[in-house]
Protein backbone atom coordinates (compact mmCIF):
# COMPACT_ATOMS: atom_id res chain seq x y z
CA UNK A 1 0.00 0.00 0.00
CA UNK A 2 1.20 3.57 -0.57
CA UNK A 3 0.47 6.38 1.26
CA UNK A 4 -1.94 7.59 -1.53
CA UNK A 5 -4.22 4.62 -1.02
CA UNK A 6 -3.49 5.30 2.12
CA UNK A 7 -5.31 8.51 2.47
CA UNK A 8 -8.23 6.94 0.65
CA UNK A 9 -8.98 4.70 3.37
CA UNK A 10 -7.50 6.45 6.55
CA UNK A 11 -10.82 7.80 7.66
CA UNK A 12 -12.50 4.00 7.55
CA UNK A 13 -9.66 3.49 9.22
CA UNK A 14 -9.76 5.75 12.20
CA UNK A 15 -13.30 5.24 12.46
CA UNK A 16 -13.47 1.69 12.51
CA UNK A 17 -10.82 1.74 14.81
CA UNK A 18 -13.21 3.68 16.90
CA UNK A 19 -16.08 1.61 16.96
CA UNK A 20 -14.70 -1.95 16.35
CA UNK A 21 -11.30 -2.11 16.79
CA UNK A 22 -11.01 -3.13 13.44
CA UNK A 23 -8.44 -2.00 10.86
CA UNK A 24 -6.84 -2.92 8.04
CA UNK A 25 -3.66 -4.70 8.49
CA UNK A 26 -2.51 -3.61 5.20
CA UNK A 27 -2.58 0.10 6.21
CA UNK A 28 -2.05 -0.49 9.78
CA UNK A 29 1.35 -1.49 8.23
CA UNK A 30 2.24 0.97 5.83
CA UNK A 31 1.31 3.21 8.71
CA UNK A 32 4.05 1.57 10.80
CA UNK A 33 6.59 2.66 8.22
CA UNK A 34 5.28 5.88 6.75
CA UNK A 35 6.24 8.55 9.26
CA UNK A 36 3.60 11.12 7.30
CA UNK A 37 0.66 8.07 6.77
CA UNK A 38 1.46 7.13 10.89
CA UNK A 39 0.77 10.85 11.98
CA UNK A 40 -2.17 11.12 9.91
CA UNK A 41 -3.29 7.94 11.07
CA UNK A 42 -2.75 8.80 14.55
CA UNK A 43 -4.98 12.42 13.59
CA UNK A 44 -7.62 10.89 12.50
CA UNK A 45 -7.82 8.55 15.17
CA UNK A 46 -7.81 11.47 17.83
CA UNK A 47 -10.32 13.00 16.05
CA UNK A 48 -12.69 10.12 15.98
CA UNK A 49 -11.91 9.80 19.89
CA UNK A 50 -12.87 13.47 20.18
CA UNK A 51 -15.94 13.35 17.73
CA UNK A 52 -16.88 10.33 20.61
CA UNK A 53 -17.07 12.17 22.91
CA UNK A 54 -19.14 15.07 21.49
CA UNK A 55 -21.39 12.64 20.39
CA UNK A 56 -21.55 10.77 24.07
CA UNK A 57 -22.26 14.19 25.61
CA UNK A 58 -25.17 15.20 23.53
CA UNK A 59 -26.73 11.58 23.47
CA UNK A 60 -28.73 12.41 26.32
CA UNK A 61 -30.25 15.40 24.92
CA UNK A 62 -34.23 15.14 24.15
CA UNK A 63 -36.54 18.33 23.41
CA UNK A 64 -38.29 19.95 26.28
CA UNK A 65 -41.69 18.25 26.76
CA UNK A 66 -43.97 21.05 25.36
CA UNK A 67 -42.71 19.50 21.64
CA UNK A 68 -44.76 16.48 22.69
CA UNK A 69 -47.70 18.52 24.10
CA UNK A 70 -47.98 20.69 21.29
CA UNK A 71 -47.41 17.68 18.86
CA UNK A 72 -49.92 15.48 20.41
CA UNK A 73 -52.91 18.60 20.22
CA UNK A 74 -51.69 18.88 16.84
CA UNK A 75 -52.28 15.17 16.28
CA UNK A 76 -55.50 15.14 18.08
CA UNK A 77 -56.84 18.52 16.28
CA UNK A 78 -55.81 16.83 13.21
CA UNK A 79 -58.05 13.21 13.50
CA UNK A 80 -60.46 14.73 15.15
CA UNK A 81 -61.01 16.89 12.17
CA UNK A 82 -61.09 13.70 9.95
CA UNK A 83 -64.09 12.20 12.21
CA UNK A 84 -67.49 11.77 10.13
CA UNK A 85 -69.38 14.76 9.86
CA UNK A 86 -72.24 12.86 11.74
CA UNK A 87 -69.97 13.56 14.99
CA UNK A 88 -71.12 17.50 14.79
CA UNK A 89 -73.73 18.86 15.79
CA UNK A 90 -76.62 19.46 13.15
CA UNK A 91 -76.73 23.19 13.89
CA UNK A 92 -73.38 24.02 14.44
CA UNK A 93 -72.22 26.74 12.05
CA UNK A 94 -69.69 24.83 10.03
CA UNK A 95 -72.59 22.44 9.52
CA UNK A 96 -74.65 24.50 7.53
CA UNK A 97 -71.99 25.45 4.48
CA UNK A 98 -71.86 21.47 3.69
CA UNK A 99 -75.60 20.90 4.30
CA UNK A 100 -76.31 23.73 1.47
CA UNK A 101 -73.54 22.10 -0.97
CA UNK A 102 -75.60 19.14 -0.26
CA UNK A 103 -79.01 20.71 -1.09
CA UNK A 104 -77.47 21.78 -4.08
CA UNK A 105 -75.97 18.33 -5.25
CA UNK A 106 -79.63 17.37 -4.68
CA UNK A 107 -80.93 20.17 -6.56
CA UNK A 108 -77.82 19.61 -9.65
CA UNK A 109 -78.84 15.76 -9.36
CA UNK A 110 -82.57 16.58 -9.89
CA UNK A 111 -81.72 18.61 -13.28
CA UNK A 112 -79.50 16.32 -14.46
CA UNK A 113 -82.99 13.75 -14.16
CA UNK A 114 -84.90 16.39 -15.70
CA UNK A 115 -82.86 16.71 -18.98
CA UNK A 116 -82.18 13.55 -19.15
CA UNK A 117 -86.34 13.23 -18.69
CA UNK A 118 -86.54 16.18 -20.91
CA UNK A 119 -84.82 14.04 -23.72
CA UNK A 120 -86.84 11.00 -23.48
CA UNK A 121 -90.30 13.12 -24.26
CA UNK A 122 -88.70 15.06 -26.77
CA UNK A 123 -87.87 11.96 -28.83
CA UNK A 124 -89.95 11.16 -32.06
CA UNK A 125 -92.66 9.01 -31.01
CA UNK A 126 -92.69 9.68 -27.31
CA UNK A 127 -95.77 8.39 -25.58
CA UNK A 128 -96.43 12.05 -24.28
CA UNK A 129 -96.85 14.88 -26.01
CA UNK A 130 -94.94 17.08 -25.88
CA UNK A 131 -96.63 20.63 -24.89
CA UNK A 132 -96.56 23.57 -26.61
CA UNK A 133 -95.58 27.05 -24.34
CA UNK A 134 -98.64 29.04 -25.11
CA UNK A 135 -96.47 31.89 -23.56
CA UNK A 136 -92.85 33.24 -22.59
CA UNK A 137 -92.63 32.88 -18.79
CA UNK A 138 -92.05 35.71 -16.66
CA UNK A 139 -89.53 36.67 -14.49
CA UNK A 140 -89.57 35.05 -11.43
CA UNK A 141 -90.63 38.58 -9.66
CA UNK A 142 -93.53 38.77 -11.93
CA UNK A 143 -94.72 35.66 -10.96
CA UNK A 144 -94.59 36.54 -7.79
CA UNK A 145 -96.93 39.87 -7.99
CA UNK A 146 -99.00 38.13 -10.15
CA UNK A 147 -99.53 34.89 -10.91
CA UNK A 148 -98.43 33.13 -7.72
CA UNK A 149 -100.68 35.09 -5.59
CA UNK A 150 -103.27 32.46 -5.99
CA UNK A 151 -101.21 30.00 -5.13
CA UNK A 152 -99.56 32.00 -2.02
CA UNK A 153 -103.24 31.96 -0.61
CA UNK A 154 -104.51 28.59 -0.75
CA UNK A 155 -104.10 26.11 -1.60
CA UNK A 156 -104.91 22.25 -1.58
CA UNK A 157 -104.47 21.68 -4.99
CA UNK A 158 -105.33 18.32 -6.56
CA UNK A 159 -102.45 16.83 -8.79
CA UNK A 160 -104.04 14.01 -10.48
CA UNK A 161 -105.77 15.75 -13.11
CA UNK A 162 -101.84 16.42 -14.04
CA UNK A 163 -100.62 13.26 -14.05
CA UNK A 164 -100.06 11.35 -17.20
CA UNK A 165 -98.26 8.87 -18.35
CA UNK A 166 -96.38 8.89 -14.94
CA UNK A 167 -95.57 12.50 -15.63
CA UNK A 168 -96.67 15.01 -13.33
CA UNK A 169 -97.01 18.56 -14.08
CA UNK A 170 -97.75 20.81 -11.69
CA UNK A 171 -100.37 23.18 -11.47
CA UNK A 172 -98.25 26.84 -11.89
CA UNK A 173 -96.79 25.11 -15.11
CA UNK A 174 -100.62 24.75 -16.83
CA UNK A 175 -100.91 28.28 -15.63
CA UNK A 176 -97.75 29.70 -17.13
CA UNK A 177 -97.76 27.67 -20.32
CA UNK A 178 -96.49 24.15 -21.08
CA UNK A 179 -92.67 24.29 -19.36
CA UNK A 180 -89.69 23.05 -21.18
CA UNK A 181 -89.01 20.64 -18.84
CA UNK A 182 -91.21 18.27 -16.87
CA UNK A 183 -90.74 15.62 -14.12
CA UNK A 184 -91.55 12.78 -13.84
CA UNK A 185 -92.56 10.56 -10.60
CA UNK A 186 -93.03 7.38 -11.12
CA UNK A 187 -94.87 5.51 -8.64
CA UNK A 188 -97.17 8.86 -7.47
CA UNK A 189 -100.46 8.70 -8.97
CA UNK A 190 -102.94 11.25 -7.46
CA UNK A 191 -101.49 13.20 -4.56
CA UNK A 192 -103.75 16.09 -2.80
CA UNK A 193 -100.66 19.03 -2.16
CA UNK A 194 -100.40 21.79 -0.30
CA UNK A 195 -98.17 24.63 -1.29
CA UNK A 196 -96.77 27.78 -0.41
CA UNK A 197 -95.89 30.79 -2.16
CA UNK A 198 -92.70 31.01 -4.34
CA UNK A 199 -89.55 32.19 -2.67
CA UNK A 200 -87.06 33.82 -4.70
CA UNK A 201 -83.81 32.37 -4.33
CA UNK A 202 -80.83 34.73 -3.64
CA UNK A 203 -78.72 34.61 -6.74
CA UNK A 204 -81.50 33.53 -8.63
CA UNK A 205 -84.47 36.13 -8.60
CA UNK A 206 -82.84 38.93 -10.71
CA UNK A 207 -82.71 36.28 -13.61
CA UNK A 208 -85.16 36.11 -16.69
CA UNK A 209 -87.09 32.95 -17.11
CA UNK A 210 -87.18 34.58 -20.76
CA UNK A 211 -86.16 30.64 -22.41
CA UNK A 212 -88.13 28.67 -20.42
CA UNK A 213 -88.24 27.49 -17.18
CA UNK A 214 -89.60 24.07 -15.27
CA UNK A 215 -89.72 22.24 -12.05
CA UNK A 216 -87.69 20.19 -10.06
CA UNK A 217 -89.22 18.89 -7.12
CA UNK A 218 -86.42 17.97 -4.63
CA UNK A 219 -86.24 16.96 -0.70
CA UNK A 220 -84.64 19.50 0.88
CA UNK A 221 -83.58 19.60 4.88
CA UNK A 222 -84.68 22.41 6.64
CA UNK A 223 -81.33 23.22 8.05
CA UNK A 224 -80.12 24.23 4.37
CA UNK A 225 -82.73 26.26 3.41
CA UNK A 226 -82.74 28.31 6.72
CA UNK A 227 -78.65 28.73 5.94
CA UNK A 228 -79.99 30.45 2.43
CA UNK A 229 -82.62 32.77 4.01
CA UNK A 230 -85.29 31.07 3.13
CA UNK A 231 -88.10 31.17 5.93
CA UNK A 232 -88.86 27.49 7.49
CA UNK A 233 -89.98 28.01 11.25
CA UNK A 234 -89.84 24.86 13.73
CA UNK A 235 -89.26 21.27 13.59
CA UNK A 236 -86.02 19.91 13.18
CA UNK A 237 -82.90 20.84 10.80
CA UNK A 238 -82.48 17.48 9.93
CA UNK A 239 -86.30 17.43 8.66
CA UNK A 240 -86.54 16.58 4.71
CA UNK A 241 -88.94 18.93 3.26
CA UNK A 242 -90.30 18.24 0.01
CA UNK A 243 -89.45 21.44 -2.41
CA UNK A 244 -90.81 22.63 -5.84
CA UNK A 245 -87.64 24.55 -7.19
CA UNK A 246 -88.14 26.67 -10.60
CA UNK A 247 -84.89 26.29 -13.01
CA UNK A 248 -84.45 28.43 -15.71
CA UNK A 249 -82.96 26.98 -19.34
CA UNK A 250 -79.51 27.81 -18.23
CA UNK A 251 -79.58 25.58 -15.34
CA UNK A 252 -79.87 27.91 -12.60
CA UNK A 253 -82.51 28.15 -9.94
CA UNK A 254 -84.38 30.93 -9.33
CA UNK A 255 -87.09 30.43 -6.58
CA UNK A 256 -88.56 27.80 -4.55
CA UNK A 257 -91.40 26.76 -3.51
CA UNK A 258 -92.55 24.19 -0.49
CA UNK A 259 -95.19 20.87 -0.56
CA UNK A 260 -96.91 19.59 1.85
CA UNK B 1 -33.88 -9.45 5.91
CA UNK B 2 -35.55 -6.69 7.00
CA UNK B 3 -34.08 -4.78 10.21
CA UNK B 4 -36.82 -5.20 12.64
CA UNK B 5 -36.66 -1.40 14.10
CA UNK B 6 -37.77 -0.49 10.26
CA UNK B 7 -40.29 -2.87 10.54
CA UNK B 8 -41.57 -1.63 13.81
CA UNK B 9 -41.42 1.80 13.02
CA UNK B 10 -43.11 1.75 9.53
CA UNK B 11 -46.00 -0.75 11.35
CA UNK B 12 -46.13 2.32 14.14
CA UNK B 13 -46.17 5.17 11.14
CA UNK B 14 -49.54 2.99 9.22
CA UNK B 15 -51.10 3.00 12.81
CA UNK B 16 -50.90 6.36 13.46
CA UNK B 17 -52.43 7.27 9.80
CA UNK B 18 -55.56 5.69 11.36
CA UNK B 19 -55.34 8.01 14.13
CA UNK B 20 -53.53 5.98 16.75
CA UNK B 21 -52.56 8.03 19.55
CA UNK B 22 -50.14 5.80 21.12
CA UNK B 23 -48.55 4.82 18.02
CA UNK B 24 -47.71 8.46 17.15
CA UNK B 25 -46.31 8.63 20.55
CA UNK B 26 -43.94 5.83 20.17
CA UNK B 27 -42.90 6.15 17.62
CA UNK B 28 -42.46 10.12 18.38
CA UNK B 29 -40.23 8.88 21.58
CA UNK B 30 -38.12 6.57 19.73
CA UNK B 31 -36.74 9.22 17.38
CA UNK B 32 -37.44 12.03 19.06
CA UNK B 33 -33.62 12.15 20.43
CA UNK B 34 -31.93 11.54 17.22
CA UNK B 35 -33.51 14.38 15.02
CA UNK B 36 -33.18 16.47 18.30
CA UNK B 37 -29.28 16.03 18.29
CA UNK B 38 -28.97 16.29 14.45
CA UNK B 39 -30.68 20.27 14.49
CA UNK B 40 -28.59 20.51 17.63
CA UNK B 41 -25.21 19.93 15.97
CA UNK B 42 -26.38 21.11 12.77
CA UNK B 43 -27.35 24.89 14.16
CA UNK B 44 -25.88 25.24 18.31
CA UNK B 45 -28.79 26.03 18.97
CA UNK B 46 -31.83 24.83 21.47
CA UNK B 47 -34.21 26.73 20.16
CA UNK B 48 -34.09 25.49 16.52
CA UNK B 49 -33.17 22.24 17.63
CA UNK B 50 -37.39 22.55 19.46
CA UNK B 51 -38.51 23.99 16.34
CA UNK B 52 -37.39 21.54 14.20
CA UNK B 53 -38.06 18.61 16.01
CA UNK B 54 -41.65 19.68 16.24
CA UNK B 55 -41.65 20.53 12.48
CA UNK B 56 -39.93 16.96 11.24
CA UNK B 57 -43.03 15.45 13.37
CA UNK B 58 -45.74 17.51 11.91
CA UNK B 59 -44.42 17.17 8.58
CA UNK B 60 -44.40 13.44 9.43
CA UNK B 61 -48.27 13.62 10.63
CA UNK B 62 -49.24 15.67 7.60
CA UNK B 63 -47.98 13.46 5.26
CA UNK B 64 -46.84 10.44 6.40
CA UNK B 65 -47.45 8.74 2.70
CA UNK B 66 -44.37 10.36 1.29
CA UNK B 67 -42.22 8.17 3.42
CA UNK B 68 -41.61 5.21 1.08
CA UNK B 69 -40.19 2.43 3.20
CA UNK B 70 -38.27 0.71 0.40
CA UNK B 71 -35.59 3.96 0.33
CA UNK B 72 -34.39 3.61 3.65
CA UNK B 73 -35.94 3.56 7.25
CA UNK B 74 -38.16 6.22 8.51
CA UNK B 75 -35.40 7.40 11.00
CA UNK B 76 -33.45 8.47 7.52
CA UNK B 77 -36.62 10.30 6.03
CA UNK B 78 -36.74 12.11 9.00
CA UNK B 79 -33.42 13.41 8.84
CA UNK B 80 -33.88 14.46 5.40
CA UNK B 81 -36.42 16.48 6.46
CA UNK B 82 -34.71 17.87 9.34
CA UNK B 83 -31.74 18.78 7.45
CA UNK B 84 -33.99 20.75 5.27
CA UNK B 85 -35.77 22.61 8.37
CA UNK B 86 -32.57 23.30 9.33
CA UNK B 87 -31.26 25.22 6.88
CA UNK B 88 -33.97 26.63 6.47
CA UNK B 89 -33.76 27.98 10.28
CA UNK B 90 -29.61 28.66 9.58
CA UNK B 91 -30.38 30.85 6.39
CA UNK B 92 -33.77 32.73 8.04
CA UNK B 93 -30.92 33.27 11.40
CA UNK B 94 -28.26 34.92 9.05
CA UNK B 95 -30.38 37.33 7.42
CA UNK B 96 -30.61 38.67 11.31
CA UNK B 97 -28.14 40.01 13.58
CA UNK B 98 -28.55 39.15 16.96
CA UNK B 99 -29.82 41.79 19.71
CA UNK B 100 -28.77 39.43 22.35
CA UNK B 101 -27.77 36.26 23.94
CA UNK B 102 -29.36 33.89 22.97
CA UNK B 103 -29.65 32.39 26.47
CA UNK B 104 -32.98 31.04 27.41
CA UNK B 105 -34.38 30.52 30.93
CA UNK B 106 -32.71 27.07 31.11
CA UNK B 107 -29.16 28.57 30.86
CA UNK B 108 -28.88 25.51 28.53
CA UNK B 109 -28.28 27.44 24.73
CA UNK B 110 -25.28 27.07 22.58
CA UNK B 111 -23.45 29.59 21.27
CA UNK B 112 -24.51 30.70 18.10
CA UNK B 113 -22.64 29.02 15.06
CA UNK B 114 -19.65 29.59 12.94
CA UNK B 115 -18.59 31.61 16.11
CA UNK B 116 -15.71 30.02 17.81
CA UNK B 117 -15.62 31.56 20.96
CA UNK B 118 -12.20 30.34 21.77
CA UNK B 119 -10.50 31.25 25.09
CA UNK B 120 -6.62 31.71 24.43
CA UNK B 121 -5.82 31.95 27.91
CA UNK B 122 -7.78 28.96 29.03
CA UNK B 123 -6.46 25.92 30.55
CA UNK B 124 -8.48 23.42 28.37
CA UNK B 125 -10.13 21.53 30.57
CA UNK B 126 -12.43 18.07 29.26
CA UNK B 127 -15.28 19.79 28.93
CA UNK B 128 -13.66 22.73 27.19
CA UNK B 129 -12.43 20.28 24.53
CA UNK B 130 -15.56 18.61 23.86
CA UNK B 131 -16.63 22.46 22.96
CA UNK B 132 -13.97 23.23 21.18
CA UNK B 133 -14.54 20.65 18.81
CA UNK B 134 -18.04 21.48 18.64
CA UNK B 135 -18.01 24.61 17.60
CA UNK B 136 -15.35 23.31 15.22
CA UNK B 137 -18.01 21.42 13.75
CA UNK B 138 -20.50 24.10 13.79
CA UNK B 139 -17.82 25.94 11.10
CA UNK B 140 -17.44 23.45 8.89
CA UNK B 141 -19.98 24.21 5.61
CA UNK B 142 -23.15 22.50 5.88
CA UNK B 143 -22.53 20.08 3.68
CA UNK B 144 -19.48 18.97 4.97
CA UNK B 145 -21.14 19.51 8.84
CA UNK B 146 -24.16 17.22 8.44
CA UNK B 147 -22.06 14.38 6.94
CA UNK B 148 -20.11 14.65 10.13
CA UNK B 149 -23.63 14.89 12.44
CA UNK B 150 -24.49 11.55 10.63
CA UNK B 151 -21.77 9.51 10.85
CA UNK B 152 -19.58 10.30 13.31
CA UNK B 153 -21.90 11.71 15.78
CA UNK B 154 -25.38 10.08 15.27
CA UNK B 155 -23.17 7.12 14.12
CA UNK B 156 -25.10 6.24 11.34
CA UNK B 157 -23.01 4.01 8.03
CA UNK B 158 -22.61 5.60 4.88
CA UNK B 159 -26.15 3.91 3.20
CA UNK B 160 -28.09 5.31 5.92
CA UNK B 161 -26.27 8.21 5.82
CA UNK B 162 -26.85 8.85 2.02
CA UNK B 163 -30.59 8.09 2.17
CA UNK B 164 -31.15 10.97 4.53
CA UNK B 165 -28.91 13.35 2.57
CA UNK B 166 -30.22 11.79 -0.90
CA UNK B 167 -26.95 11.29 -2.34
CA UNK B 168 -24.74 8.56 -3.36
CA UNK B 169 -22.73 6.85 -1.01
CA UNK B 170 -19.60 7.80 -2.50
CA UNK B 171 -20.63 11.23 -1.84
CA UNK B 172 -20.36 10.62 1.61
CA UNK B 173 -17.51 9.28 1.82
CA UNK B 174 -15.86 12.01 -0.08
CA UNK B 175 -17.28 14.74 2.02
CA UNK B 176 -16.80 13.25 5.21
CA UNK B 177 -12.94 13.15 3.85
CA UNK B 178 -13.06 16.28 3.30
CA UNK B 179 -15.10 17.37 6.57
CA UNK B 180 -12.74 16.03 8.74
CA UNK B 181 -9.89 17.15 7.12
CA UNK B 182 -11.22 20.95 7.41
CA UNK B 183 -12.50 20.11 11.28
CA UNK B 184 -8.62 18.76 11.90
CA UNK B 185 -7.31 21.79 10.13
CA UNK B 186 -9.51 24.11 12.28
CA UNK B 187 -8.41 22.24 15.69
CA UNK B 188 -4.82 22.81 14.53
CA UNK B 189 -5.88 26.32 14.83
CA UNK B 190 -7.50 26.57 17.43
CA UNK B 191 -4.52 24.42 19.28
CA UNK B 192 -2.24 27.08 18.10
CA UNK B 193 -4.49 29.74 19.36
CA UNK B 194 -4.32 28.53 22.31
CA UNK B 195 -0.93 28.05 23.06
CA UNK B 196 -0.05 31.51 21.85
CA UNK B 197 1.12 33.70 24.48
CA UNK B 198 -0.77 36.88 25.27
CA UNK B 199 1.82 39.89 24.97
Amino acid sequence: MNCQQFDQIVVDLARDASVEGNPSHGAVDHARSCPRCAVRLSDERKLAVALSAVSAAAWNERPPANVERSLLQAFRARFDGLRPATAVPAASPRRSGGVGWRVWAVVAAAMLLLGLVAVWKLRPGAPVQRLKQASSPQPLSNMKAEELAAVENDKTQTASALVRHGVRRPRRIAKYGAPSRLVATPGETAVTEVTTRFYPLPYGSGLSLDEGWGLVRVQVPRASLVSLGVPVNGGSPNDMLTADVVVGQDGMARGIRFVQ
Amino acid sequence: MADPTQTSDHDLLQRMQQGDEGAFLQLYRHLQGAIYRFALHMSGSRQVAEDVTQEVFLALMREPGKFDPRRGSLAAYLYGIARKCVLQHVEQRSLHVPLASEEGVDGRSLPEPLILALDPLGDLTRQEDIERVRQAVLGLPANYREVVVLCDLEELDYAQAASSLGCAVGTVRSRLHRARSLLLKKLRASAASVATPIP
